[in-house]
């Protein structure tokens, strides 16, 4: 929830040149653009706001101090949330020394604003390479980019001139990188101090997607490594800005693309606290969107599993796992009508009711699957081999957590109890009843036993609402009814519907950390500004602490167990 | 014997050295294909041929079919001389390996084992340690950093597992009292005891050196796919890309199984009731019967090692060399002891 | 006189292994393409030019050992084979020859030799 009225009177009462403000949804701290760095450290370690969430910039295309910048920040003793928000033209301290996360978001707010950051270390484009010259999100920036250069196609260098019918396209395209630019890039992101520096890069069946690693090298120990995204960047951002809110929500299970409808229910959870409809939803569509989200998490954490196995040695783990996914698809399938890319929630509901037979089926999964899980245990957990590589690797204490806005997974391996699904419930998660299961020590050990241990978790949830289903009968409606659709137009395809001018802040606990979208409105069809808070992202600004002076064979296992996947971190 | 007659004799024993080495070399890669398919529920290659029988002729065509590419920054010299440095050693081993008992054919006698020299075991380890030369080589003549990299860790190995495996092989050489692979089976038929009831702990650091020796999992840390995408065979392609995984994983895996039958289950003796005597349910083939014996003791081996490899995960480089050199050796050497009081007991 | 089979053998290897290399070159396609022999990096353009450079091998120390250590067992493998003929002086003395070793050994593994040393200078 938003901070408390108290603890912002406190705020201002202890810093009184701020302005505080709550509005409906949020908690706004004003502050000038010199005092930002005292504030939030005054913020971060005398109010205990000291897990960073995220930051950006809004580009309003006022007069003067164009830009919006914001800091999401949180409480998890209090359970408080914060923005603190100021205004810049062109240049912004740098808060790297606050939170380690902060570097990597202001190397992306560089990269597509063209923000300078005074202070930080090392400010080089996040995503782009480095010599490219325009600053994307800007909002005189085309959203179909400058297109300046020749770039003949197959049919085109084939055919010559004589191109017909639908090969007559547009020769001019949008500059793309050479090997040039590449190695520009590559040089200038790290410097080499120790003997060979190794491109673990992104054609690389270990690295879990298309990531670009830099290994300075000395023998087998890495003295300092760097990370290059950008590979899967696909403007999301931007194109959130020119598409109705409706038909945003495929583009969120092309994100996360292996759970694809927690992120469904997180974008649609997101408009819905934006329009003030939550508690129109009916009860029946949030059981089933509970259900279906903990299923996809079984997925996910089963892809993770086998994957974790494979890169370890373990090959036959892979296809067990990858059995019990074919399983769980098969249903998904069944229910939604797609396996990857499903797109199943809608603004106010679901798409459509559970088919005939889906509970039976999902019931029978629901009893065979325990088995399995415990059968895999034992060849896994009390394996000597699996224990050595495990333990004592890729340590992370409570103040790493907070210190690199890690969420997820990783949080509760080092014992910091941050659930989104606990602290801020949305859907039926309130009305169910399951455990969190929480670390000790944070190593890779730990964060495997967590991430086994929420399988089991989300199993009981399935199965409390089955239970739940099974009482409600076939006619209850599935899609919230609007009381007066002149205002509120709510539709299965979303045509039309007009969201009141406001801002919100809202997550969803995806099995890979917490996926946070914050929409900026001004009222209208369309978005203004949508920023998406990616876990796998701000779980991965943690790997180049973790690798310094430890051993290539490590830099696999640590990578599996923060388990990030490339179209949530390059969005 | 004549001239004419030890030259037949040498051919044929070559001939089915060579077949051994191709041909059922060849075949165990659907042996492993298919007990790797079935470990994980599946049913393996099926298309080719009855349920997949004619897939190694397959794979080998398309080996030999595809385009020579030579990496422009690599050494031609030595990049080809890591293969052949590779295969020539691992498949000598071979000649000092007895297949079963003396046979009398035609009014000879023949025993068939290649080279009957009274310091078999002696050149079977030698050939073994040139076994690292295939591999560094490969590595540096690459001119690849992931090559690099795989190819020195298989080195460090290697280095370390063959203090380990000629202490071990120390054990039953004393109760055998010779160094001839021959004399070292005769000697446990006469004794009327395989070495593997009297030195249990040499015989698991035996395999755990084999393991290692030829890159199986949990040690096969120099191509583990996660980290080096195939190490140093990573600018490799066509035959010469088949030859190292066929000469590591299957030439190297037999040999080494064939001397640790040799030295621990009594080569090519039938079942054995420690110093009571032998159970030969075969005796009705005669002499051939050991040929069948070896045949399955290899077979079972092999299974053990395609078994472990299909289920654990592997280790790291560090922790590879600290097992060898402060677990296995220590064990090693306490194994001496123990045969230095139970040798002087045994007779013959 | 025993070892011309293995002679034989090592011809055969010989010519057989040249032959099986060569294969390639004789029955596979020759297309130039610019890209095709650039090192494998993960498809990037490489930092360094070459791999041909130092890199530092953390188990230096255990070769040095290794050295030793087959030194040894080569001076046990006679005493192995009559061992049986040589008494109790045999048994002692060479087990004297093996403590000095075994001692060189934990001297070894108490200063860290035996473990991959990670760093360029830390023995």
């Amino acid at each position: 929830m938003q901070a408390t009225e108290k603890t912002l009177n406190e705020i201002k009462a202890k810093i009184p040149y701020v302005d505080v403000k709550k509005e409906k949804l949020t908690s706004v701290v004003y502050v000038q653009k010199e005092l930002l760095f005292n504030v939030l450290k005054a913020i971060k370690e005398d109010f205990g706001f000291k897990l960073f969430i995220d930051h950006s910039v809004v580009d309003t295309l006022e007069a003067d101090n164009r830009f919006e910048a914001f800091y999401i920040l949180y409480n998890v003793d209090t359970k408080e949330r914060m923005l603190v928000k100021t205004k810049t033209e062109h240049a912004l301290p740098s808060v790297e020394k606050l939170w380690f996360a902060a570097k990597w978001a202001e190397r992306e707010c560089y990269d597509m604003f063209g923000v300078n950051y005074e202070g930080h270390e090392h400010l080089v484009r996040a995503f782009m390479w480095d010599t490219y010259s325009h600053y994307p999100l800007r909002k005189d920036f085309p959203l179909g980019g400058y297109e300046t250069v020749e770039l003949p196609s197959l049919n085109e260098s084939t055919f010559g001139d004589n191109l017909s019918g639908t090969m007559n396209y547009k020769r001019t395209h949008t500059y793309v990188p050479t090997l040039k630019d590449l190695e520009y890039t590559e040089r200038n992101r790290i410097k080499k101090k120790a003997q060979v520096v190794l491109n673990w890069g992104p054609l690389h069946p270990g690295t879990h997607g298309t990531m670009w690693f830099l290994f300075d090298l000395e023998g087998e120990r890495i003295v300092q490594t760097d990370v290059i995204l950008g590979q899967l960047h696909r403007g999301v951002e931007k194109l959130a800005e020119h598409e109705p809110y409706q038909q945003f929500l495929v583009y969120t299970d092309r994100m996360d693309y292996i759970s694809g409808l927690c992120s469904n229910q997180a974008w649609t959870v997101t408009v819905e606290r934006l329009l003030g409809i939550e508690d129109m939803v009916p009860l029946k569509a949030k059981y089933i969107r509970t259900m279906m989200s903990e299923l996809q998490r079984i997925n996910s954490h089963l892809l993770w599993l086998g994957t974790y196995a494979l890169d370890l040695g373990a090959l036959t783990i892979f296809l067990y796992a990858f059995k019990e996914r074919e399983k769980i698809m098969d249903i998904i399938e069944g229910i939604t009508g797609a396996r990857l890319t499903i797109s199943y929630t809608r603004i106010g509901g679901v798409r459509m009711d559970l088919p005939q037979g889906a509970l039976d089926v999902i019931e029978s999964f629901v009893k065979f699957f325990p088995k399995e899980l415990k059968d895999w245990e034992k060849i896994l957990s009390r394996n000597r081999i699996w224990v050595k590589r495990n333990k004592e690797v890729g340590v992370l204490t409570k103040e790493d957590i907070y210190f690199y806005g890690l969420t997820g997974a990783v949080a509760r391996g080092s014992g910091v109890f941050y659930d989104i699904r606990k602290l801020e419930p949305y859907d039926a998660y309130s009305m169910v009843d399951f455990d969190v299961p929480l670390g000790e020590n944070g190593d890779c050990y730990d964060r495997y036993l967590v991430r086994v241990e929420e399988m089991r978790q989300s199993i009981r949830i399935i199965e409390q609402c089955l239970q739940k289903l099974k009482t409600m009968s076939p006619n209850e409606p599935f899609m919230a009814e609007s009381g007066d659709p002149k205002k509120l137009k709510l539709t299965l395809d979303g045509i039309g519907l007009k969201v009141p001018a406001g801002e919100v802040y809202s997550s969803g606990e995806n099995p890979r950390g917490e996926l946070g979208f914050y929409i900026n409105s001004k009222g209208g069809l369309k978005p203004y500004r949508v920023k998406i808070r990616p876990g796998s992202f701000y779980n991965l600004c943690v790997y180049p602490h973790l690798m310094e002076n430890r051993y290539i064979a490590d830099a696999v296992t640590v990578l599996a167990s923060l388990d990030p996947v490339v179209g949530e971190v390059d969005r | 014997m004549s001239i004419i007659a030890l030259g037949i004799i040498i051919a044929v024993k070559v001939v089915v050295i060579l077949v051994i080495i191709l041909g059922i070399g060849a075949y165990l890669t659907l042996v492993e294909r298919k007990v790797a398919a079935h470990i994980q529920r599946r049913p393996g290659p099926m298309v080719v041929g009855w349920h997949g029988l004619l897939q190694p002729l397959a794979d080998g065509i398309k080996l030999l079919t595809k385009e020579d590419i030579l990496p422009s920054s690599a050494n031609p010299i030595l990049y080809n001389l890591a293969i052949v440095m590779a295969l020539v050693p691992a498949t000598l081993v071979f000649a000092v390996v007895p297949f079963g008992p003396e046979i009398h054919i035609f009014g000879y006698d023949i025993k068939p084992i290649l080279t009957d020299v009274n310091i078999g075991i002696i050149l079977a380890f030698a050939f073994g340690s040139l076994a690292v030369y295939g591999v560094a080589l490969s590595g540096w003549a690459s001119n690849s950093k992931y090559a690099l990299i795989g190819a020195l860790r298989k080195a460090g190995i290697i280095i370390s597992y063959e203090v380990v495996i000629t202490f071990a092989a120390l054990g039953p050489i004393m109760l055998a009292k010779s160094l001839s692979t021959y004399d070292i089976v005769m000697a446990q038929i006469h004794q009327k005891v395989w070495y593997i009831f009297l030195q249990p702990i040499s015989f698991v650091v035996f395999v755990f050196a084999l393991l290692a020796e030829t890159g199986r999992v949990p040690f096969d840390i120099q191509e583990a796919e996660a980290e080096l995408v195939t190490g140093f065979t990573v600018e490799y392609g066509g035959m010469k890309f088949g030859l190292f995984p066929l000469v590591e994983w299957y030439v190297e895996v037999l040999s080494l199984s064939s001397i640790l039958t040799v030295l621990y289950l009594g080569g090519w003796s039938p079942l054995n009731i420690p110093f009571i005597g032998f159970v030969d349910p075969f005796f009705f083939l005669g002499a051939w019967s050991g040929f069948i014996w070896f045949i399955i003791k290899v077979s079972i081996l092999f299974l053990l090692v395609l078994w472990l490899h299909w289920t654990l995960p592997r280790y790291r480089i560090d922790q590879i060399t600290t097992v060898a050199w402060k677990v296995m050796l220590p064990l090693a050497l306490f194994n001496i002891l123990i045969s230095a009081f139970i040798a002087p007991l045994l007779r013959g | 006189m025993a070892y011309i089979g293995l002679l034989s053998l090592l011809v055969v290897m010989l010519g057989l292994s040249v032959v099986l290399i060569s294969l390639n070159w004789l029955l596979g396609p020759k297309k130039k393409e610019s890209y095709k022999t650039y090192p494998y990096e993960c498809g990037v353009p490489l930092y360094d030019d070459t791999a041909q450079t130092t890199f530092h091998q953390g188990y230096y120390i255990l070769g040095l050992l290794l050295l030793l250590f087959d030194i040894e067992v080569a001076y046990l493998f006679p005493w192995a084979v009559v061992y049986s003929l040589l008494g109790v002086f045999g048994f002692l003395e060479v087990f004297l020859f093996l403590l000095i070793l075994t001692f060189g050994l934990v001297y070894a593994w108490r200063k860290g030799a035996l473990d991959w040393q990670f760093d360029l200078e830390s023995l």
